[in-house]
């Protein structure tokens, strides 16, 4: 501590650059940790938090006294954990695939394109689905038809949902997440391949051995801020896409939806503080777990 | 101390400036006898559903230069889609933001945001400020239109009851040969007329994500034998339902009334014989934004005759298109129960800096010259007044707001276009004496000791309901699958409910 103090009082500059950082850090994600003491109130706007009677765990009990519960927990799991494995293989593939491509033109035309669905709304991609998968004059029906099979009823078909959803988020996010790979790659030594050549590698031998292994502390870490999101549901897309389509629940429903329905009649700030602290602490545990893992196999990459 | 001095030097200084101001065009008129030279300068913030018309600027350009000149006043209007209302709005108030006057209803939030204490009690005000707001409508609205006896919102309407009915094709029903649309029978001749000739046209599309559009509520509505309602514990679900007069909460569980069951049958029918949309539940564009673009037939609609606009805009797509009503309305004077209860409400906002000023707003709103302007937009430029009562457009052009401000059964004018037909529907509902009394009338429902089964039991209601009251999910599987999961909630609902009713009751004898 002390010598904290003394490094920093000597490197008063360099330090002072992380002030905006901390600030950051302690308006936007510390501070708002007092919040969920709402999960504990009656919270009501007109006598404000702490005029508002204290509740116990009574907030919680809508969520946990249903058996829906542990079907949207594990939904949301699972969509997660599909998202994360499959966005960082094919971020992984796009970007190694990107960094051999010579031709700069073409590199970076593929760059923009792959890129480019990140930048359309969860909204807009919820109507696309809809045009590829409706059962009046959906694209997809027409294409299965005219290849002589039948219809299928997407809309009424639960368990395909997890495939369709995963692949739209490939579309959507794998691209914006290879260009950090590929930033992380451009940063690599050049020596490493240097050596390489002169032994005679391949240039698949040389993505197998040097880039892929000097790039996991970078997948390291962009899984473990994925996992500390596993029980966030992602709204947006979920809600855009699926909808208010109670058949497709059992596979799609995650926590954040699920909540949003539940109150969205009630308008109770307290019941949905308790849901975000259920997620709160779960992500936790989720993050801490993931670290000791990482931390047994590989003790270098773990984050702390 | 400080704050007071302050705020009086800011009021002189902000005197100064607007009575100079008012020297560039103030006609003088002002009957709330607060000149503009002692109010300061307020902008207020508005928040509706709805989207902006296509003379919006213009015709705020001149509400705004109106409000100046007689309130010192400056509008900000703020308009939200309806499909993302509910989830804004509350957004909007939990959060505190600076908003003066929201648009709430019963089917949105406003039972459940009055009883949280978002929204200011109006007595007081509507006494100091709002002379027309209270004159413009009669004792029986207000009377039933409060939550716990205080007045948390102004109601707007002008009607006892929706006007409400089915929205046909009139050019397909006489190319298919068939004659006008009387009753529910006809109704489904050509439904199946448009399924079995009309390719490439859905027959019928009800609502998929609004409860009160799912095709059983749309008939359960006009079923004046049985008077069956929803009890609103949440939105329009007829899970839990009044019957007639006879003050019980009925469970749909308990009892699966034939009225309903059938219904849910015959929608079921309908989807597996195609007539109602494949896509139901997941349709992305609103039923009138289907009809229109000529992709179905039928659409379940909240009026009583055709929109003008609505005929103008189906023949850009089919040049000989034509919507007809198909009202299933029983206009038997007293055969329909009514609580007096508007859909709609205003409300002024607890958080708002500005509530007297709002008020006077409101007060503004429900003058005849600014009500017009509001709702019709500049005299003589869109629209022409045809005496007292009517109106007439010129060029389609319209106002700003309506239905979601200020309604009222005073000040409303009838298009002069209305059809005979039409106007006799609306006439019929605007008559307070065409109704029997229903005995809720002032009830409402407080939620918070069930506030928890509540939530449950909209997930689960999410899961099964329009589904079944459109005949997208077979009513003999999931409905059980239904009341196995939704069940115990439910009744613990509809026992708090009746403990309610019951005591409501009491105190009105």
């Amino acid at each position: 501590m002390n010598n904290l103090l003394k490094d920093a009082i000597k490197q008063r500059y360099l330090y002072s650059m992380a002030v905006p950082g901390i600030v950051f850090l302690v308006v936007f994600s510390y501070i708002p940790l007092a919040g969920h003491v709402l999960a504990f109130k009656n919270f009501q706007i007109s006598r404000g938090i702490w005029g508002s009677s204290w509740a116990g765990w009574n907030n919680f009990r809508f969520f946990f006294s249903g058996r829906d519960w542990i079907q949207v927990t594990v939904n949301t799991v699972i969509l997660n954990a599909l998202f994360i494995v499959f966005e960082m293989a094919f971020a992984l593939l796009i970007a190694l695939f990107l960094n051999e491509i010579r031709l700069k033109w073409f590199k970076r035309t593929v760059q923009s394109v792959v890129f480019l669905p990140y930048f359309i709304s969860w909204v807009v991609v919820g109507y696309m689905a809809f045009v590829l998968f409706n059962n009046t004059d959906g694209l997809v029906n027409h294409a299965l038809r005219s290849v002589g099979l039948r219809d299928v009823d997407w809309y009424q078909t639960p368990w395909v949902w997890p495939f369709i959803l995963t692949v739209t988020r490939i579309w959507k996010n794998a691209g914006y997440l290879s260009i950090i790979l590929l930033a992380a790659i451009a940063g690599l030594s050049v020596d490493y391949y240097e050596s390489a050549r002169l032994d005679g590698a391949t240039r698949f031998q040389q993505m197998r051995f040097i880039t892929l292994p000097l790039l996991k502390p970078q997948l390291i870490i962009l899984v473990l801020l994925g996992v500390g999101r596993i029980f966030y549901g992602d709204f947006g897309m979920i809600y855009g896409i699926v909808g208010d389509n109670g058949i497709l629940f059992p596979t799609t429903d995650v926590i954040d939806t699920y909540s949003y329905r539940a109150l969205r009649q009630l308008g109770d700030f307290s019941m949905s503080s308790a849901i975000v602290l259920y997620q709160s602490v779960m992500g936790l545990a989720a993050v801490i777990s993931f670290n000791a893992i990482v931390r047994r196999i590989d003790k270098d990459s773990r984050l702390f | 101390m400080a704050a007071l001095k302050r705020l009086f030097l800011a009021g002189a200084l902000l005197g100064l400036t607007s009575a100079l101001a008012a020297c560039g065009g103030n006609n003088g008129e002002d009957s709330s006898g607060a000149g503009s030279g002692s109010l300061p300068p307020v902008t207020l913030k508005l928040v509706v559903p709805g989207a902006k018309s296509a003379n919006f600027d213009e015709v705020m350009a001149e509400v705004n230069k109106r409000l100046k000149a007689d309130l010192n006043t400056q509008l900000d209007l703020t308009f939200i889609d309806f499909a993302d209302l509910n989830q804004k709005t509350n957004v909007m108030l939990a959060s505190g933001e600076n908003v003066d006057l929201i648009f709430d209803a019963p089917w949105l939030h406003l039972d459940s945001m009055a009883s949280q204490g978002f929204y200011e009690e109006l007595t007081d005000l509507l006494n100091q400020y709002g002379p027309n707001v209270l004159k413009t409508r009669p004792q029986q609205m207000w009377d039933a239109n409060k939550i716990d006896g205080k007045i948390y919102g102004v109601p707007l309407g002008s009607a006892y009851t929706q006007a409400r009915s089915v929205f046909i094709r009139k050019d397909l029903r006489e190319k298919l040969g068939l004659p006008p649309v009387r009753t529910y029978d006809d109704l489904e001749k050509y439904l199946y007329a448009v399924r079995d000739k009309e390719l490439g046209i859905t027959p019928l599309i009800a609502g998929g994500d609004d409860v009160t559009y799912s095709w059983v509520n749309w008939r359960i509505r006009d079923d004046t034998g049985v008077n069956i309602r929803p009890t609103n514990a949440f939105g329009a679900s007829l899970m839990l339902y009044y019957k007639g007069n006879d003050g019980k909460v009925y469970n749909l569980f308990d009892t699966k009334e034939p009225q309903i069951w059938n219904d849910i049958l015959d929608a079921r029918k309908l989807f597996t014989d195609k007539v109602m949309s494949q896509d139901v539940l997941t349709n992305k564009s609103s039923q009138s934004d289907m009809q229109l673009q000529n992709k179905v037939a039928a659409t379940p609609e909240m009026a009583f005759g055709i929109p003008q606009a609505f005929n103008d805009k189906l023949k850009q797509v089919v040049p000989d298109g034509e919507l007809e009503a198909v009202r299933l309305f029983d206009l038997t004077p007293g055969s329909n129960l009514s609580n007096y209860k508007m859909d709609n409400f205003i409300c002024i906002v607890k958080a708002s800096k500005h509530k007297d000023r709002a008020m006077m707003f409101l007060d503004w709103a429900n003058k005849q010259e600014n009500y017009d302007l509001l709702e019709h937009g500049i005299e003589g430029k869109n629209w022409k007044a045809v005496g007292d009562r009517q109106y007439d457009t010129l060029g389609n052009d319209g106002g700003v707001v309506s239905f979601q401000l200020m309604l009222n059964p005073a000040l409303e004018r009838d298009w002069v276009g209305t059809d005979e037909e039409t106007r006799k529907y609306n006439g019929f509902i605007a008559k307070a004496d065409n109704f029997s009394k229903d005995i809720m009338t002032g009830f409402t429902f407080d939620p918070t000791p069930v506030k928890n089964e509540v939530a449950q039991f909209s997930t689960i209601q999410a899961k099964y309901y329009n589904g079944l009251f459109n005949g997208a999910l077979d009513p003999d599987d999931y409905f059980s699958k239904f009341k196995a999961e939704g069940e115990a909630p439910l009744k613990k609902i509809q026992t708090e409910l009746q403990k309610q009713v019951d005591a409501f009751l009491a105190k009105q004898k």
